[in-house]
Formats: structure tokens, sequence, C-alpha cells
């Protein structure tokens, strides 16, 4: 079996939408709640991806990937957001992100994502 | 009858006053300020015109109606005196009572017409005629002078206790000395009571019109503030100047026909052209002054360089929080569009499969009334509507916000305490809706943080006197608190921590007290509560 695919966002229309692209081909966990994401990062040995949706700058979804990595710094990590701007891609990567996805996505963009991060 | 020395005085001065009325009446004539003031001036006018003429006319009888009306005149300037300082003021029951001393002023006038209690007749001066009044005229006499000193008194309370704005103090201060000055008119009494000298009383009317008119071009005294008529002031300098050149004229004349004893028309006609030139260049030159004292370049160029001035601003401003609130629109409307897309993407393929239909259903659902959501609050944000301020009792308004939430209150187990007397009585000049809006916004907010395990909603009102009167009302919740780093974002746009909100209440808030002159600011405290303390500059209280 392989490794889950850990998803945090607090939209329900986006999570019901990785769902949707995602459940016929991964375990998956969902949660809307950054700290519970953060406590399966910690507990669940399986988790081999996580897509994290981060806010505004300055909010809190890039602590939320300072966090991921610090304690699992091997695992990857892809940012979705809404909010496409040069600064906050080059934080997310510096902060470790392994990739940056833009909404509104395609069904394809995310699967290949995930395909190429889950090998 | 021909127009003697002794009337040019109180004939200019009527003139100058009905001017000034007309022109602060048809300025705006809605506003109720302006149509008092208007009142007054007429007042004005009727008293000096009527007696102007009687300083000219040999005839008896006329002169006798003609006293009669200036007379009762003047009883009615003190009473658009009073009622005029009581609007100025924002003093309602004040009003009131200047409101019924029109009746009172209407009852003597057939009494005064009819009887010799107060007018029996005339005198006969060197100026001209004037009143001649009976034993009972000294109570008018009383009268006058009472109700003159409460409206001087009213001015004098509220320019001494800060009652209102720093640019409206200013302007009262200049109606506190125009209506002082013009007080010494009351030397006109004198004649009345056969004191033998000029009634010189429209002097002090003629500085009267003169502070009015500067308080109107200086301070925008009586909304007389869009285009400024550069009129006004050419007209009330042209009068004084030619005041000046008829009484030189009349003067003059009357100096050859007593020293030389003749009377020529040529040599009338030579001295008023010799007049005349040196009066055109001395005119111009007082404009000029004038023009410099007042305006740098013209009138109308200054009018409107203003205007732009406060149109750019307020673009300005407008079109940085626009900028703002794009980039969080943006990233709040792609959730959204992200499960729209991914719902309509997967359609074709799962049509037939009922648990993807109703997800369908609900999410896409959902997610176009999130947008439809977003964006008139968006409008809502960018587009303020133009404030409609009116005078408002703030514990009025208040209490009909508590009760339009009051349901809500009974749900969460909230309890309100108020921190006020509910029958005292706080004016502000606000927009009620847009007002409303923001307290709503911050109820609900308050609501929010206690929906848990409810809490009591503690509402405050206190006035803070400083350089002028400043209202506080304090909303406070005994909610979980907001976290240190949160706190500095609040009033951000989009800025929410819950899963409903859109993040824009307390910005639209923030907005709508900015826009009433006033500021919000908030404190909080972890597990004890948070206040929001909204500060406007106060109108009145009583």
């Amino acid at each position: 079996m392989s490794k889950k695919v850990l998803i945090i966002d607090d939209v329900e229309g986006v999570r019901e939408s990785l769902k949707l692209i995602l459940s016929d081909y991964y375990n998956l966990i969902i949660t809307e709640d950054a700290g519970q994401g953060l406590n399966c990062v910690e507990n669940d040995q399986d988790i081999g991806l996580v897509l994290l949706d981060i806010k505004m700058p300055g909010y809190n979804g890039l602590e939320v990937l300072q966090k991921i990595k610090n304690v699992s710094p091997e695992l990857p990590v892809i940012i979705v957001t809404g909010y496409k701007s040069v600064e906050t891609a080059t934080e997310a990567v510096r902060l470790g992100a392994s990739g940056y996805i833009v909404k509104p996505f395609k069904a394809e963009e995310i699967l290949d994502v995930v395909k190429k991060k889950m090998k | 009858m021909h127009i003697t020395i002794y009337s040019i005085l109180p004939l200019t001065t009527s003139i100058v006053s009905i001017s000034l009325g007309l022109l602060v009446l048809l300025n705006n004539i809605k506003a109720e300020i302006n149509r008092v003031f208007f009142l007054s001036s007429l007042a004005v006018f009727l008293w000096l015109f009527c007696y102007s003429i009687c300083y000219s006319t040999d005839n008896e009888k006329l002169a006798n109606i003609l006293l009669w009306i200036g007379c009762s005149a003047v009883l009615f300037i003190s009473v658009t005196y009073y009622h005029f300082t009581s609007v100025l003021c924002y003093k309602k029951k004040e009003k009131k009572f200047a409101l019924s001393l029109y009746y009172v002023v209407l009852l003597y006038l057939p009494f005064s017409f009819f009887t010799k209690y107060f007018h029996t007749g005339l005198y006969k001066y060197y100026f001209g005629y004037y009143s001649r009044v009976g034993p009972f005229y000294i109570y008018v006499i009383i009268i006058f002078m009472s109700i003159i000193s409460r409206s001087l008194l009213q001015l004098f309370s509220t320019i001494k206790l800060k009652l209102l704005p720093a640019n409206q103090l200013k302007q009262i201060k200049y109606i506190f000395l125009a209506y002082f000055i013009s007080f010494f008119a009351s030397i006109d009494f004198l004649p009345k009571y056969h004191v033998n000298i000029y009634p010189f009383g429209a002097v002090f009317f003629l500085f009267w019109s003169i502070i009015i008119s500067y308080a109107i071009l200086k301070h925008q005294l009586l909304d007389v503030n869009i285009v400024i008529r550069k009129g006004l002031i050419y007209s009330l300098l042209i009068a004084t100047l030619t005041i000046a050149y008829l009484t030189l004229i009349i003067t003059i004349e009357k100096l050859f026909q007593n020293f030389l004893g003749y009377q020529s028309f040529i040599i009338s006609l030579v001295y008023a052209t010799i007049i005349a030139v040196f009066f055109i260049p001395i005119k111009n030159k007082i404009q000029h002054i004038i023009d410099k004292a007042f305006y740098k370049g013209s009138t109308e160029e200054i009018a409107q360089e203003n205007l732009f001035l406060r149109k750019e601003i307020a673009d300005k401003e407008r079109l940085k929080a626009i900028a703002t609130l794009a980039s969080g629109l943006a990233h709040e409307i792609k959730n959204p569009l992200t499960a729209v897309k991914t719902f309509t993407e997967y359609l074709p393929s799962k049509k037939n499969d009922p648990q993807f239909l109703d997800k369908f259903a609900r999410i896409v659902n959902n997610e176009v009334g999130r947008i439809d959501n977003l964006v008139n609050q968006l409008l809502d944000f960018a587009k303020p509507a133009p404030l409609n301020l009116k005078d408002t009792v703030v514990e009025y308004l208040i209490e009909d916000t508590i009760a339009f939430l009051n349901n809500d209150f009974i749900k969460h187990n909230i309890s309100i305490v108020k921190q006020y007397n509910p029958n005292e009585q706080h004016l502000l000049k606000i927009d009620q809706n847009q007002f409303k809006q923001a307290l709503l916004n911050l109820f609900l907010n308050a609501i929010e943080a206690m929906s848990d395990d409810g809490g009591e909603l503690i509402i405050g009102i206190a006035v803070k006197t400083t350089a002028s009167d400043i209202l506080c009302i304090s909303i406070q919740d005994t909610g979980p608190g907001i976290a240190h780093e949160d706190i500095k974002h609040i009033f951000d746009p989009f800025f929410s921590k819950k899963d409903t909100g859109t993040g824009l209440g307390l910005a639209i808030t923030q907005g709508i007290i900015q826009e009433h002159g006033g500021k919000i600011s908030v404190e909080t405290q972890i597990g004890v509560g948070t206040k929001f303390k909204v500060e406007l500059p106060l109108y009145s209280r009583s």
C-alpha cells in the first residue's frame, strides 16, 4: 500500500475538490485544522506528501510549513494557494516547499504533481 | 422727499444686511440655520429701512406708520437672534422657546398699534422723525435686552464648554463677536425717550455684516462654502465706500451753503467729479488688498483647486484600500472557484453517480453563494455610499441595535450590561444606517466570540473632554480574547479566524467610523475578553 496524502485546507470546497481528484488513487487524510495536520505529521509515519493551503503572506500558512519541516524535514510539502506572488513562492521554496500550485487548479495538474512526489 | 445725509447710514446698512441674508438663504434654502439667518437680516433691514425713510421724509403720517414697523422689527430682531443661536448651538429646548416667542411678538403688534402704552407718536429731531414711546415700552426694552443676552450667553457657554467641534467653535466665535458688537446698537433706544442724539446704531450692524461675511469667507460659516462669490465682499466694500462718498458730497454741499452762502450746480458737479476721480483708484486699491488677503488666485480658482484636492485625496485613499482588498479578494475568490472548477470538470464522467451529484449540488451552490456574498461586501466596502448625516441620539441607536439582535443574545446565553444611562441623550451627527451597520458588526463579533459558553456584552458610553468633546462608545465581550499575533490584523480586510466569515466585518466598521471622523481601537486579554472602543466627535448632550 502506498503512502498517504495529507490535505490541510480550511475551505470545504477545496478539500472536497482534492478528495474528488485524488481519492481514487491515494489514501487521504483530510483536515481543516493546521494543528491537527501537524499532529498527523508527527504521529503518522505513513504520510508521504502534504498539500498545504496558505493564505495571504504574513499569515500563518508559511508558519505551518516551517513547523512541518521541523518535525519531518524529508516530507515533501506542496503549497496550494490562491495568492500568486513571487515573494510568497520564493519564501515557500526557501522554507522547504517542494512545489507550488495556484488555485483554481486543474485535476491533471494535481495528479501530476502528486504522482511525481509520491514515487 | 430727497435723501438727507442722516438716511445714508441706515439705508446702506439695511441694504447690506438684506443682501447678506439673501445670499445666505439662496446658497442653501433647505438648511434651517440659513433660513433663520435670513429672518434676522430681514428684521434688520425692516428696522433700518423704515427709519432711514423717516429721516428724509416730511410726511408725518407716513413717518408714523414706518416708525411703528421699524420699532416692531427691533423686537423681532431679538427673537430671530435667539432662534438663530439655539439652532447654531443645537439647543433643542431653547429653540422651542424661541419659536414660542414669535407668537408673543405677533400678539404685541396689535397692542402697540392700537394703544398708546407702547407707541405714542413721534418726535421731530434735527435728523428727522423718530419714535416717541409710552410708559410700557420700557418692558419691551427689558425683554429685548434679556433675549439678546440669553443668545449671547448661549454662544458664550458653547465656546467656553467646547460643546462643538473645533471648526464650528471658530465660526461661533465670530458670530459671538458680531452679535456682541451689534448689541451696542441699543444706543438707538435713547432718542425714543427724547434724548437728542443721532441714532447711529446702524454702524454696529454694518460691523455685524462685515464680521459675518468674513466668517463666511474664511470659515465656511452657514455652509456658504462651494464657490464663494467674490461679489459678496465687493458689494460690502462698495456699500461702505458709497457711504463715505455720499457723506462727503452732502457734507461739502452743506459747507458751501453755510459758509459761502450760495448753491451752484456747477460747483457741486466739480467737487463730485473730483471725489469720484479719487474714489475709483481707492476702490481698486482696496479691492486689490482684499484679493491678496482672502485669495491667492481668484475665488473660483481656489474653490476649484480645493475641490480637486479633496477628490484626489479621497481617490488615493480609496485606491489604496481597493489594492489591499483586491489581493485579498483574489485569494478569497479562488477557493470557491477551485471547487466549482473541479466539480464541473468531473461532472461528465460522474453524472451517473448520485453521491457525486448530491455533493456537486451542495458544494457548487455553497461556493457560488460565497462569491456572491464577497462581491456584495466588496461593493459596500469599495464604494461607500455618501454619508447622510443626521443629528442622532446615540443611546437610541444602540438600543435599536440591541433590540435587533435580541434573539441572538438569548440563543447564545449572552446578557447585556449597560454601563450608561439610557435616559441620557448624546447627540452625534452621523449616517444612521451606516453607523448602525458598524455597531451591528461589533455586536456580531462579540456574539461570535461568546457563542460557545455565553457571557456578558458590556456597553458603555462616556464623554472625554480634550480639545473638543469626544464620545467614547465601548463594546466589551467576555469571550476568549484575541491572540497577540492576530490583534494587529483584525481590521485588515479578509482577515478572519472563522470558517464562515469573510473577514470584512471589522474592516467595514473601521471604514465607517473613519468616514465619520472617528477612530476605533481594540484591547484584548486572553481568557478575559475583548473591548472595542469607538471615539467620535460629540455634538451636544442633554
